[in-house]
């Protein structure tokens, strides 16, 4: 007999695994690396965020002591919390830089930075 | 156990991210990939952690994913004032 709480960390894994696949093809496949950027976004918080809440989800269901599910449940929340908090921090200054450092925008449609910092 | 078919495609999605970070043509573009994969791969060590009840792991994966982020933004500060050659 399976929880409902295994369910749906079951699907929430799911998901996880759906995301970090399409992320990591769109990151494969687009044209340049603004575009790229935004198909990280996806396979981080996506693929590694919802996945961890799964798990932690999990993990309250796990056949072992209280002590030792109560350590992989806050450590989950733990690492999603920082990866949520830290890769959008990360992501902007890589953008910033790049855009700074001359990375070619190559279909381009509108650059409103470089027009602005001209 | 069903949680090794979760692994499957958070390892399929690291090895498409090593391939751009293999080839990819800028230097942001494989600090990027870098970046994902790291986070990818804190979820497959807790994952790994739960399957196989070590729970050292978790440490590692606290690690990396703040190690993570502070290589992005040294590695950014680093191109701020340098141009890439393409």
């Amino acid at each position: 007999m399976i929880g409902i709480a295994t369910l749906l960390a079951y699907a929430l894994l799911a998901i996880g695994g759906f995301c970090a696949v399409v992320g990591a093809i769109g990151l494969m496949r687009f044209p340049n690396y603004f575009v790229r950027l935004h198909a990280a976004t996806v396979a981080v918080i996506g693929g590694s965020v919802i996945p961890l809440l799964g798990l932690a989800i999990y993990s309250l269901s796990i056949p072992a002591g209280w002590d030792e599910r109560a350590l992989y449940f806050s450590n989950a929340l733990i690492i999603a919390a920082l990866i949520v908090l830290t890769s959008p921090v990360g992501t902007h200054a890589m953008a910033r830089a790049a855009h700074r450092a001359g990375v070619p925008v190559e279909p381009k449609v509108c650059d409103k930075l470089e027009e602005a910092s001209r | 156990m069903m949680l090794t078919y979760f692994a499957i495609p958070l390892v399929a999605a690291i090895l498409m991210l090593m391939y751009r970070a293999v080839a990819g043509p800028t230097i942001p573009d494989r600090v990027l990939a870098i970046d994902s994969s790291t986070s990818l791969l804190c979820a497959l060590m807790v994952l790994f952690a739960i399957m196989y009840g070590v729970y050292l792991l978790l440490v590692v994966a606290v690690a990396l994913a703040l190690l993570s982020y502070i290589g992005t933004l040294v590695l950014a500060k680093y191109l701020e004032g340098r141009s890439v050659g393409e």
